[in-house]
């Protein structure tokens, strides 16, 4: 294709474009121009924008994109200002529904998995072996708790030791009453 | 679904019911109650040097004290309340008797208003030995575990 027009008129006709005085015809030739011919590196960047818009240019845009773009804007009003009914608001709780039902190996896989994690919690806090805080910080320490539980051992026990020492007490005696009567009942028997 | 929440409940009632021993761990931090807990090693230790006699508890000469009925122990818990706390620390050894199946081995009471219950459980792990002892003043309970 050859082009009538030189370099001036062509930049004439670019100063057009930018200012929105162009043709379609006019715009038309300055893209086939930019498509086409070789362009001076001063015009290097009209090339590039000129080579977009055409590339833009051939997309074609549906006959009905003006109404369904107003039908979307007109819909977003409407929810943002329309207050929800009771039944879209109970619909609204629903955050997540399964389409269809998960395979059974799913729930199985599921239940297993809760069943480890709660049987290895199980495991471990009945095997912790330190349930409690330590508070003694040295040995000496601990050794003075251990001789205080022992007091407080030795003074719980104390009145059964009491005891067992008045019945110990009260067994001798009667034996020893009955060592002293035991020859006086030989007697009477033999 | 429900199923599986069936056995979750189940296995939580578990846990629960494992954490009935940890009924005393919450004097750790209570004021107007003296606790004290000895782990393993330093019960170890501690008994080792008191064994020993190399310790003076309070100036008072501890040389000769037969401390053999803590040799079948590992760890032990001390508390001793005092006030209104007193109450608080025997409602829980009630509960021990009644809810948590724990046997009372014996109970004694004196003319001087020195109580003692001793208490022992053999089917919890740790195994526990119980000792609470009641004064005028204070109310204190010996804990000692061994691990199965």
């Amino acid at each position: 294709m050859t082009y009538n027009m030189n370099i001036e008129q062509i930049k004439s006709l670019v100063a057009r474009f930018y200012e929105g005085q162009t043709t379609l015809e006019e715009e038309r030739l300055l893209a086939d121009f930019f498509r086409h011919e070789d362009v001076p590196d001063e015009m290097q960047q009209d090339k590039q924008l000129f080579l977009v818009l055409a590339q833009n240019s051939e997309q074609v845009m549906p006959n009905d994109i003006a109404e369904e773009i107003t039908a979307f804007v007109n819909n977003l009003g409407k929810t943002e200002k329309q207050p929800l009914s009771h039944e879209d608001r109970q619909r609204k709780g629903v955050v997540f529904h399964l389409k269809t039902p998960p395979k059974m190996w799913y729930r199985a896989a599921a239940t297993l998995t809760l069943l480890l994690a709660l049987g290895g919690g199980m495991f471990v806090y009945r095997h912790q072996t330190l349930p409690f805080r330590d508070t003694c910080r040295t040995p000496e320490e601990a050794a003075g708790a251990i001789f205080y539980a022992n007091d407080i051992i030795n003074r719980s026990t104390a009145p059964f030791l009491r005891s067992t020492m008045i019945a110990n007490e009260q067994v001798n005696n009667i034996n020893e009453t009955l060592g002293k009567i035991q020859p006086y009942i030989n007697k009477q028997l033999y | 679904m429900k199923k599986v929440l069936l056995v979750a409940v189940i296995a939580l009632c578990g846990i629960a019911a494992q954490a009935q021993n940890k009924i005393f761990e919450k004097y750790a931090k209570m004021e107007g109650v003296e606790y004290v807990c000895i782990n393993k090693a330093m019960f170890s230790a501690g008994l080792s040097i008191a064994t020993a006699g190399q310790v003076v508890v309070d100036e008072a000469n501890t040389q000769g004290t037969d401390l053999s009925k803590f040799a079948n122990y590992n760890r032990m818990l001390i508390i001793t309340a005092k006030g209104d706390k007193i109450q608080q620390l025997l409602g829980d050894i009630q509960k021990l008797e009644k809810e948590k199946d724990y046997e009372v081995l014996m109970q004694s009471h004196s003319a001087d208003g020195n109580d003692a219950t001793f208490l022992y459980n053999e089917n919890a792990n740790p195994n526990e030995f119980i000792i609470c002892n009641i004064r005028e003043e204070d109310c204190s309970v010996v804990v000692l575990l061994k691990d199965k």
